[in-house]
């Protein structure tokens, strides 16, 4: 599905250059979980965030569904964007001021879905997610479970194919991170959703199928999940 | 996508509701002012540009040419007359003769006439009615050929007669002349300074006495006497002017061909040329108000984009978002603009109510009839739109780019670079700006102030004690009437004169020294007073004596400016010299100290004081001090019984004296308060933006404070920036506001000296300013809990 060559990521700071990701090469197949771990500072979020074509590489090539998205500008970025990706923030990032309902509808409406359609999907995924009840309520009204959930549902309302999670759970309580990860997981074998999580947890990296460490920007070593839990 | 925007404006607005009142408010006031300035603005320039002809009819006005040119805005009575004879050209040209304060009297069915003063009162020739636009709602205007005849405005036919059905009906002029009324007009606009509500036939007044001896006189000119012409399609003003060298050696003043030369200004040039016109309005109080107005709109203008942008960082994480969820750069830019014309729609839409609410006050105390209606409110309607865009574009595009232009990763991280969020650089020259307009603003109200306040305190050069001014209209009964008045106990000192020390109508006449051959090359302004005048207003002696009593002119007062442009270096050289003044061959008496003869803007002319008895149409009278409403009762009742037949009047001096000043204080005050607003509305601006610099240093005031910085520290790190910014903004102000203030005050003959006091007080009160719009929120942020702020993050 998608394919990183020599991804280089630096930041310029007079003579000397800093850099977040040094020649990461990685392929990603549709229908895979991957999880990215690695210690703080070695790149994982910047990976993600290039891979969601939120940040640009300083340097490499990025192949997403066999198109050059190192090559695209801004506005075919964000057309390739809307229709294939879906992100999911450690702080679940909803917008404060919309209701559960608004911040669902608010892909759509960049889209330009049509309003009968746009309908009908909320009321899909509030059905999906039991939250039928709490449409009407502002980010604030929830709790931290539930408002990833929200979370988890605006990214997937556009029926993307990649689903790029950056630490779901790192601010939720144990409980209610299984619960999170348990859709994950489903999403992921039900539905065929490709899914690359950041996490810190030996945890939660146990539900994919594959884990790259990075340490200082590089990918250090790939790891295959034999055993899943249960 | 309209909704989704609708409703995070809306709910944006709500939370932040103290930003966006202040927004709101802020723009609304000054959307306000900019409306009540544009109205006052166009309206001042609008006055006679309704004439259909306007733009080919002429004044044509006179340049004294004595000493240097005295510039008079009136023509010789024969002017109209010969313009029709000498020039093809000229389609219609007509005199009209204005008259103050006019007895009028109408009859009643009580026998004893109804008497009103009017100012409002001119003899016209037909031909007026061709010039200038008027609406005969009645009656034929061909009978103002005939004399005593007249024309009433519909007002002035209710007020007299109860009904604009007037025509036939008949009212006394001064107790001598009858005229009948043969039309009605109906009432003027309100931007004429051609008002007159009385216009009587001037082939009345070729038949007054006082008058017809003049109907063919080039020799003297009148101020409330105007030539009006009308030029045929096609030819100038510019081929008239070039025709007057010729026209005044055929058509010569008596004494001199050079005395008097004549040249026409545009009609509607009237309102606003304090040489030529009546000066109603001084242009440099238009550009002042409009200076102001613009300065609001800046002011307004920054305190948008210093908010939004502040505003700006708080929804970065929202940007982020929204980005996260596919929304381009064009769409959040739109969003952006899109609140921001909600706010700017918001604030127009006060500013027009308050504007509306505002203006019937304003005219009442400017004493103005400006209209929220009529043809002016369509380009109002064309100046708002335009407003409301150009705000909307520049406070609203900036903030918009900044945001779209966010890094959706930065973003979300809540750490934008703050240079891009309204960079300090950008925000430094907003502040500056802000501060250099209100440093501007609050220089020129002090200087006006203190120009006002030097006015009021000014030297006369006489004492305007309690001094009740009473009419003298009729000479038979004056001495009984300054005889009768002396002996009422409480009057201290009476005289019979023509005007007080300083009054708007003077004579100015010619004069000769002693055996000189020619006269001198200056005029004096000459008042026949008795000899009381000098004790009654406490003009100071300082050689000679006073007048001895007389009814004819045989002695002569003159003041120090006279001795001065003889050329004499001290009073006493004059005392016991003949002068021949208007006529009137004297002996000077005395010299008199300097005082004001007209308003204190002008210059202090040649003075002589003489007792010509035959001008006194005024009785001056001082009262004792103690309460003087008896005293003015028994001064109206015999007054009364000495005049019957008119309408008595009293004017206290002081009074007369602050109506001097009125007209332009009005106005002054009227810029003082534009320029407090804008004052105003530039601390809500710096109010805004003291929360935002506040919000920006949370964290740094909590790490600061960890590290053991005390309050004021913390105090000290927001008051450099901002001293620093008042100071560039001084430095940038003061020469700007010594250049204009300067300006304005050459209009003024005695003016107010201004130095580094009041430049030293704008600074004092800038800071001020910013301490109690900064200080509170600085302080707020100084105490609060580090942990508090640090957890913020």
């Amino acid at each position: 599905m998608l394919e990183l060559k020599n991804i280089e990521k630096y930041y310029q700071n007079g003579a000397t250059k800093s850099y977040v990701l040094r020649y990461v090469n990685a392929h990603i197949a549709e229908g895979e979980f991957v999880s990215i771990m690695g210690p703080s500072g070695s790149g994982k979020s910047t990976l993600l965030h290039i891979l969601g074509m939120l940040d640009e590489p300083t340097e490499g090539e990025y192949w997403f569904l066999g198109e050059a998205v190192h090559k695209f500008n801004e506005r075919r970025r964000t057309e390739l964007y809307q229709q294939y990706i879906g992100f999911v923030f450690q702080a679940y990032h909803l917008i404060d001021d919309l209701t559960v309902y608004e911040n669902l509808e608010t892909p759509l409406l960049y889209k330009k879905v049509p309003s009968g359609e746009r309908k009908s999907r909320i009321a899909d995924l509030l059905d999906r997610f039991n939250m039928v009840a709490k449409k009407d309520l502002f980010p604030a009204q929830l709790s931290g479970g539930q408002q990833q959930l929200v979370g988890i549902a605006r990214a997937l309302i556009g029926n993307p194919k990649l689903i790029l999670a950056d630490e779901p759970t790192g601010n939720l309580q144990s409980q209610q991170a299984k619960e999170i990860m348990d859709v994950f997981k489903k999403l992921n074998e039900e539905d065929g959703v490709t899914i690359v999580q950041v996490t810190h947890s030996d945890i939660n990296a146990q539900y994919g199928k594959r884990i790259l460490h990075l340490m200082d920007g590089r990918v250090e070593n790939e790891e295959i999940v034999k055993k899943q839990s249960s | 996508m309209l909704n989704n925007y609708l409703l995070i404006a809306f709910r944006n607005l709500r939370k932040n509701s103290t930003y966006s009142l202040l927004n709101i408010l802020g723009l609304g006031l000054s959307t306000a002012c900019c409306i009540v300035i544009f109205l006052m603005v166009h309206y001042h320039l609008s006055f006679d540009t309704y004439h259909k002809k306007a733009d080919r009819t002429i004044r044509m006005v006179t340049d004294i040419h004595l000493e240097g040119v005295t510039p008079f805005r009136g023509a010789p009575n024969p002017m109209s007359k010969v313009l029709r004879s000498e020039f093809s050209y000229i389609e219609k040209a007509a005199m009209q003769a204005t008259r103050d304060e006019v007895l009028i009297s109408v009859p009643n069915t009580s026998g004893i006439p109804d008497k009103y003063k009017e100012d409002l009162f001119a003899f016209v020739e037909p031909e007026l009615f061709d010039i200038l636009d008027f609406q005969v709602l009645q009656g034929d205007l061909s009978a103002l050929r005939e004399p005593n005849t007249a024309v009433l405005t519909e007002k002035m036919a209710r007020k007299y007669y109860g009904t604009a059905d007037a025509i036939g009906k008949t009212f006394r002029y001064e107790n001598k002349v009858d005229f009948r009324v043969v039309g009605i007009l109906r009432d003027l606009p309100n931007n004429t300074d051609y008002s007159n509500g009385i216009l009587a036939s001037w082939s009345t007044r070729k038949s007054m006495p006082e008058y017809a001896p003049y109907e063919d006189n080039w020799g003297g000119i009148n101020g409330g006497t105007y030539c009006l012409a009308t030029l045929q399609p096609g030819h100038t003003m510019a081929e008239l002017e070039a025709a007057m060298p010729e026209f005044r050696k055929k058509y010569r003043h008596p004494d001199s061909e050079i005395l008097f030369q004549y040249k026409p200004v545009p009609l509607t040039s009237i309102h606003l040329d304090s040489d030529y016109g009546t000066g109603n309005m001084q242009k440099s109080y238009l550009w002042a108000l409009t200076l102001i107005g613009i300065f609001l709109l800046i002011t307004a203008c920054v305190n948008f984009i210093n908010m939004a942008t502040a505003q700006a960082l708080k929804r970065a994480r929202e940007v982020g978002v929204r980005k996260s969820l596919g929304s381009t750069r064009g769409q959040l830019f739109w969003q952006f603009m899109f609140e921001t014309s909600l706010i700017v729609l918001a604030g127009v839409i006060i500013g027009i109510v308050m504007a509306k609410l505002s203006l019937p006050s304003l005219n009442a105390w400017t004493e103005e009839n400006i209209e929220f209606s009529g043809p002016g409110l369509l380009l109002l309607a064309g100046f708002m739109a335009a407003m409301s865009v150009a705000i909307i574009f520049l406070a609203g595009a900036y903030p918009g780019l900044v945001q779209a232009r966010f890094q959706p990763v930065d973003a979300l991280r809540g750490h934008s670079d703050q240079a891009k969020a309204g960079g300090f650089s950008l925000r430094r020259i907003l502040v500056t700006t802000q501060f250099t307009i209100s440093q501007i603003l609050i220089i020129g109200a002090a200087v006006v102030t203190a120009q006002i306040q030097f006015a009021r305190d000014a030297d006369w050069g006489f004492r305007p004690g309690v001094v009740l001014t009473v009419p003298v209209p009729e000479q038979s009964h004056m001495k009984t009437l300054r005889e009768q008045v002396a002996s009422i106990s409480g009057v201290k000192n009476v005289s019979l004169c023509y005007q007080p020390p300083a009054s708007s109508s003077n004579n100015q006449t010619g004069v000769r020294f002693e055996n000189r051959t020619e006269g001198e090359p200056w005029m004096v302004n000459n008042k026949p007073a008795d000899d009381h005048y000098l004790e009654t207003f406490g003009l100071k002696l300082v050689a000679g004596r006073n007048l001895m009593p007389s009814d004819t002119v045989r002695e002569f007062l003159v003041n120090e400016t006279f001795v001065k442009k003889l050329n004499f270096a001290s009073p006493q050289e004059v005392v016991g010299k003949k002068v021949d003044i208007d006529g009137d061959k004297g002996t000077i008496t005395g010299v008199v100290a300097d005082f004001h003869n007209w308003e204190l803007s002008q210059d202090i002319s040649a003075i002589s004081i003489s007792t010509e008895s035959k001008a006194y149409s005024t009785c001056a009278i001082e009262l004792q001090p103690g309460n003087p409403e008896p005293v003015l009762a028994q001064i109206k009742k015999v007054w009364e019984n000495n005049f019957p037949e008119y309408y008595y009047e009293s004017t206290f001096m002081d009074d007369q004296m602050a109506e001097f000043l009125e007209s332009e204080s009005i106005i002054m005050h009227l810029v003082r308060i534009f320029a407090g607003i804008a004052i105003f509305i530039g601390c809500l601006g710096l109010y805004g933006l003291a929360s935002f610099m506040v919000m920006r240093k949370t964290k740094e005031i909590g790490i600061r404070k960890t590290l053991g910085a005390t309050v004021p520290g913390i105090l000290w790190l927001f008051g450099r920036e901002y001293i620093r910014l008042i100071v560039i903004a001084f430095v940038i102000a003061t020469p700007l506001a010594w250049w204009a203030m300067n300006a304005w005050l050459q209009n003024y003959v005695y003016r107010t000296p201004f130095g580094p006091g009041i430049f030293a007080l704008a600074l004092a009160a800038t800071f001020v300013v910013a301490l109690l719009t900064v200080g509170f929120q600085s302080l707020q942020a100084a105490v609060a809990n580090p942990v508090k702020s640090l957890k913020s993050e």
